[in-house]
């Protein structure tokens, strides 16, 4: 896994909410906009994670 | 509630102790090791190396009473990993306490190499060639994971360790154990070398998604942390650590965490904000996803689908 663009997709979606929200639309647009390579597996995660499904995960992980 | 499956191959294998085990010490450490596994937190719920490969067995049209057969088999390997790791990490059932390192170690070879040998000729019913070849398959299985255990991550620097060479140590042990497991399904039904690798595959990246699942949780929900007891540098804390300026403060504080109760509070903090449980929350789910790519490649019959997808799901949402 590509643990580095990963880190730098995540740092952004967290801090830029108009990237995140775009990206919520259309991962792939977003993920080519920044120029990280990341094969789909990893985007498909990280979209999961960012909604959806990834919520219940993120709170199940978090605790929330 | 354990499957009615599950219940049966624990039964199969509790059978297999009394008829073949010589020693009443060997057989009460190995009926111990079986009862403490099915009464674990874990396998309460579900026994996902023994459930996995189990499924996927039946979807490769092997019979009833070979995918049985297998479930004994991985049961064994299971026992025999999880007993060698737990020597390892001194991290033993009370119960166990008044044997020696040196027999249970014995009871590990045992589980890894008589037994499984057993398990093989009188459960799963295959041809000689076949035998030694799923044998030969085990063996190669169990180097690589020794080698994984090998690889002293503890030796390393925790400044610079990298995510990178956690995974690699995860894939090489409990992502090959699994994928063992999945790959024997895969020979007993004599499929294409192909579809073989694709189950071996299928294996692998769960195992791996489950071991960074278990050690989510060992942080954030275990009544004790026994990773942060043995200073085990795990993805989560790894992740962390190549986000954070001040190195050093942090390790002290995973020092501190052996003893001090609240420093394991300050850590989940920390690795929370980071953002290092997110990522880690990723990676569980990009090895899910590839595992469920191969699934839809498999073409299983749509019952053994769906068991498959929701044992995937479990370990995707922690169910």
């Amino acid at each position: 896994m590509n643990h580095s663009a990963v880190q730098q997709l995540l740092d952004v979606l967290n801090q830029d909410s108009t990237l995140y929200q775009r990206f919520k639309k259309n991962p792939v647009a977003v993920t080519n906009q920044l120029n990280l390579k990341l094969t789909p597996e990893e985007y498909k995660a990280i979209h999961k994670i960012k909604l959806g499904q990834g919520q219940k995960r993120s709170s199940v992980l978090l605790g929330m | 509630m354990q499957s009615k499956s599950i219940n049966f191959i624990f039964k199969k294998t509790d059978r297999l102790f009394d008829q073949y085990l010589p020693s009443d010490l060997l057989h009460t450490i190995l009926k111990n090791r079986l009862i403490n596994l099915k009464k674990s937190r874990q396998f309460q719920k579900w026994a996902p190396c023994i459930d996995i490969p189990y499924h996927l067995s039946l979807g490769l049209n092997n019979s009833l009473a070979q995918s049985h057969g297998l479930g004994v088999l991985t049961t064994l390997l299971f026992l025999g990993c999880d007993l060698l790791d737990d020597l390892h990490d001194q991290d033993l059932y009370k119960s166990e306490s008044p044997y020696s390192s040196a027999q249970l170690s014995l009871a590990s070879a045992v589980l890894l190499t008589t037994l499984p040998n057993l398990a093989l000729r009188k459960l799963v019913n295959v041809s000689v060639s076949k035998n030694f070849a799923l044998l030969k398959t085990i063996s190669d299985s169990l180097l690589v994971m020794a080698a994984g255990q090998l690889q002293d991550l503890s030796s390393v620097n925790p400044c610079t360790i990298q995510p990178d060479a956690i995974e690699a140590m995860v894939l090489k042990k409990s992502g090959e154990e699994l994928s063992l497991f999945c790959r024997l399904a895969a020979k007993i039904a004599s499929v294409s070398p192909t579809i073989e690798q694709k189950c071996a595959d299928f294996g692998k990246f769960l195992g791996t998604a489950l071991q960074i699942s278990s050690d989510v949780f060992d942080l954030f929900w275990a009544s004790q942390s026994k990773d942060l007891r043995h200073g085990s540098l795990t993805l989560p804390i790894a992740l962390h650590l190549v986000r954070i300026e001040k190195k050093e403060a942090f390790l002290q504080l995973l020092k501190r965490s052996r003893h001090v109760k609240n420093a394991r509070a300050k850590i989940k903090n920390n690795l929370t904000s980071s953002g290092s449980i997110e990522h880690t929350a990723v990676f569980i789910e990009f090895y899910c996803e590839k595992a469920r790519q191969i699934l839809n490649d498999l073409k299983f019959e749509h019952n053994v689908h769906r068991s498959l997808e929701k044992l995937i799901n479990k370990i995707s949402l922690q169910e």
